[in-house]
């Protein structure tokens, strides 16, 4: 259980993070999305024990970043956004270092290092110098080396970029799999549809300040209430379109040309299927129905404004 | 269980340490090792070799003369020897950490479990270890002089621990500038400047001690701080109370504690945020201060240590001059500013609990402290030699107190006027060098270039008149330091007005309130 309490970072009179507060639980895959100098590198390098906050803190299975900022570390795996690696070090050697670091038992080392480099599709490289290694693999090490310890949390600042789009695939589904392992996924990125696809719980974060939190359709909802229904009937729209306008959950409803019915709408999907029926029972030939809903870049742009600190 | 706790850190520190290991496999992956290793031994062995077949040691027909010859040849190896010591132990780890900072590697060591002790202690074995292999690996032609008669397996042993000690205090020195250093380029000049002006320093005090000393073995402690006489000083020894002290084993001491000091000011670089380093790093200032004063007190009274009796008036004059080490560190200690976080902001002008934390209101009482920690320590060291304190001191005493204050009066109007604690700093630099450094070299060249007497009046209004020249000694430190004193007031009260005006003008940072 991660808990973050009104963390705030100050330099001198800029304020970087201005207390913002949360709550994550075990399995929670968290995309953390804001602009370039919205905050999330320094709310994310706060929770890694790595920046100390001016105020607040947060608090890891028990363990806070200010009182025991080693038990913190223990439990955590952290992926800066840029990151460098040792020259003249195996694969292998790189991960037995950091799991070396992490106290992790040497009798335990060569199977936890067998097990990461599975995970993380770089068994083949094992031998490899990690110079050579390309960038989506150099990526893939860094990842298996947070896990080494088997952390708790999971701190990924932009991991995918620089990545091809096959490499950001599996990346996708390798973070999909931690999150199903039970650990707590924080992810920073500027890809907002990547995040809604694995993502079960968003934060917008603007300025410093948590401008929204909660799970995509929370998040998507709590910004836009209403969906657009596009419904297609052979003819006579305007008609239709006065036919529906009364019914239970329309809130607005336009007719473009003589085929098409636009509607907002905010009623259950029940009511979605009783404008359906009462179309069809007026004697309107409907031919399709599209659901139009606002999706998280949709409500980023519409929340943030672009400034930064 | 706390004990099992600390043995475990122990061993996983010193014994396990993942980041010397790493960098020892780095050390001897391929052949760069191997083709080093045989360079070194290959220019070792020429250099013998030509100075052996240069020194005509065969054809002398003197026992006593190839004794002579067999024992210069020993002490020229052991140069040879600290020459490479002096010149690759900075460039072993100077690069180390900056280079770590500028791969932007850090941060990745730093969000695990490792404390900035674990990370020192594993790069100061893997650059020490490597300098010892070079020195293990010039053991067989060290040990030729020994066999041929020049030197005692005791006094090789004793050299190669005094040379060791000195490897060690560059190595860390050189660590302490790459954790500093914001480049790695700049932490090798900035590591090479540090070790020539030590070496400089020591070899001058340490030869003119080692060339004068005639048969005995008894010597200050300086001549074994210079690396260049390790041949010649394995032997020799301080008298402290009546016994004959190894001058290796103070060596060793002093040399540990250095490097204990400096490991601590390269923890507080690595971890600005946790303040259990600088109280550590100010605890330890004052507890070293503190012994080495006690210890000059001692020996200025009884003789030994630094080889000599002096009066109280030049005790007073010396402990004066050796805090002004102080002076290297004091605008990190007393500036402060708005371009960093929070411990820079201006918390109050003194209070004493906050002495050993970076805030701002503990940097005066830090300060006084520490010069007030060697006038004590001088006191008890004296007494424990048999001399009841002298009252001369009292002068040194008041000019101290002066001259302290006007230094960090100084710095908090630098601060204030700024608000860039990066500004602060340089400036304050800028005047201590400017005002206190600068004219040791020029006023006196100017004196015996000119040949005229003007310059030396000059000494008069320099903030170290009263050390150099001693004319003025007596009651003039008390008017120079009541003079400073006033000075700092001045200064102090248009720091606090600055500071107040500008206060205004800027946002304070969220629940923060100035006490100033």
């Amino acid at each position: 259980m991660l808990e973050v309490k009104n963390l705030r970072k100050e330099y001198g009179p800029l304020t970087a993070v201005k207390g913002i507060s949360f709550s994550l639980k075990p399995g929670d895959i968290f995309g953390f999305i804001g602009s370039n100098g919205a905050g999330k590198t320094t709310t994310i390098r706060m929770i890694s024990t790595l920046l100390e906050p001016t105020s607040g803190t947060a608090v890891l299975n028990g363990a806070d970043i200010i009182a025991n900022p080693m038990d913190v570390r223990r439990m955590i795996g952290y992926m800066p956004d840029f990151f460098g690696l040792y020259d003249d070090v195996k694969v292998w050697e790189y991960l037995d270092f950091f799991a070396a670091i992490y106290r992790v038992p040497s009798g335990q080392r060569h199977d936890i290092i067998t097990n990461v480099l599975e995970l993380t599709d770089l068994t083949v490289k094992k031998d490899a110098f990690v110079q050579s290694l390309s960038r989506g693999m150099q990526q893939r090490l860094c990842l298996a080396r947070c896990l080494v310890h088997d952390p708790a949390l999971l701190l990924l600042d932009e991991p995918a970029s620089g990545l091809d789009p096959r490499a950001r695939a599996d990346l996708k589904e390798l973070i999909a799999e931690l999150g199903r392992m039970g650990k707590i996924v924080i992810v920073s990125s500027h890809i907002l549809p990547e995040l809604a696809d694995f993502c079960n719980c968003v934060g917008i974060i603007e300025r410093g300040e948590l401008l929204a939190f909660g799970t995509v359709d929370d998040v998507v909802r709590g910004i836009q209430p209403t969906r657009e229904l596009e419904i297609r009937v052979l003819a006579d729209a305007p008609n239709a379109a006065r036919a529906v306008s009364a019914m239970n959950g329309v809130h607005e409803v336009r007719s473009t040309g003589e085929d098409t019915v636009r509607v907002e709408f905010s009623g259950t999907l029940e009511g979605q299927a009783d404008i359906i029926d009462k179309l069809v029972r007026d004697g309107y030939r409907v031919v399709g129905l599209r659901e139009q809903q606002a999706d998280l870049e949709d409500v980023f742009l519409r929340l943030t404004t672009g400034a930064v600190n | 269980m706390a004990i099992t706790a600390w043995i475990t850190e122990f061993r996983d520190t010193y014994f396990a340490n993942a980041t010397s290991r790493r960098d020892f496999r780095v050390q001897m992956r391929g052949s760069r090792s191997a083709i080093l290793f045989g360079c070194y031994l290959s220019a070792l062995v020429a250099v013998a070799t030509i100075y052996y077949s240069g020194s005509n040691i065969g054809q002398v027909q003197s026992v006593v003369e190839a004794q002579r010859a067999l024992t210069e040849f020993y002490a020229t190896m052991m140069r040879v020897l600290a020459i490479l010591v002096v010149l690759i132990t900075p460039a072993l780890s100077a690069s180390t950490i900056s280079a770590e900072r500028a791969r932007q590697s850090l941060d990745l060591l730093f969000s695990a479990p490792v404390s900035p002790r674990y990370y020192l202690v594993g790069k100061v074995i893997s650059s020490y270890r490597y300098t010892w292999m070079l020195l293990i690996l010039a053991l067989p032609i060290t040990a030729a002089a020994v066999v041929l008669g020049g030197a005692a397996w005791a006094d090789v042993l004793n050299a190669y621990l005094l040379l060791s000690f000195h490897a060690l205090l560059f190595t860390t020195f050189a660590l302490l500038m790459s954790a500093v250093a914001p480049k790695p380029v700049t932490a090798i000049v900035w590591s090479y400047v540090g070790v020539g002006l030590y070496v400089l320093f020591t070899t001058a005090f340490g030869g003119f001690a080692t060339f004068s000393r005639g048969s005995t073995d008894e010597l200050p402690v300086i001549s074994t701080l210079s690396p260049f006489f390790v041949a010649e000083n394995a032997s020799s020894y301080s008298l402290i109370a009546g016994i004959n002290v190894p001058n290796w084993i103070l060596t060793g001491l002093l040399v540990l504690a250095a490097c204990k000091f400096m490991l601590l000011g390269a923890a507080v670089r690595l971890e600005p945020g946790q303040p259990k380093h600088v109280r550590s790093l100010r605890a330890h200032a004052l507890a070293y201060w503190f012994a080495l004063a006690l210890l000059s007190g001692f020996s200025a009274t009884s003789g030994g240590f630094f080889g000599t009796t002096i009066s109280a008036v030049q005790l007073g004059a010396a402990t004066f001059a050796m805090g002004l080490v102080l002076l290297l560190f004091l605008p990190g200690i007393v500036t402060y500013g708005f371009d960093d976080g929070r411990r820079h902001y201006p918390d109050g002008i003194f209070r004493f609990k906050k002495m050993l934390t970076a805030q701002p209101s503990g940097s005066l009482p830090f300060v006084l402290t520490f010069f007030t920690t060697s006038i004590v320590g001088v006191v008890i060291g004296q007494a424990a030699a048999g001399r009841a304190p002298s009252t001369d001191l009292i002068p040194w005493v008041i000019f101290g107190l002066g001259f302290w204050s006007l230094l960090w009066a100084l710095g908090r109007l630098a601060s204030s006027a700024l608000l860039g604690v990066k500004s602060a700093r340089s400036v304050l630099s800028g005047i201590i060098g400017t005002v206190v450094l600068l004219p040791v070299g020029i006023i006196p060249a100017l004196h015996t270039a000119l040949g005229i007497n003007w310059p030396a009046n000059l000494w008069m209004f320099w903030i170290l008149g009263p050390i150099i020249d001693p004319k003025t000694y007596g009651i003039t430190p008390v008017l120079y330091g009541g003079g400073y004193l006033l000075l700092a007031t001045f200064i102090l009260i248009a720091a606090e007005a600055s500071l107040k005006k500008r206060m205004l003008r800027v946002r304070l940072p969220h629940g923060y309130s100035a006490t100033t």
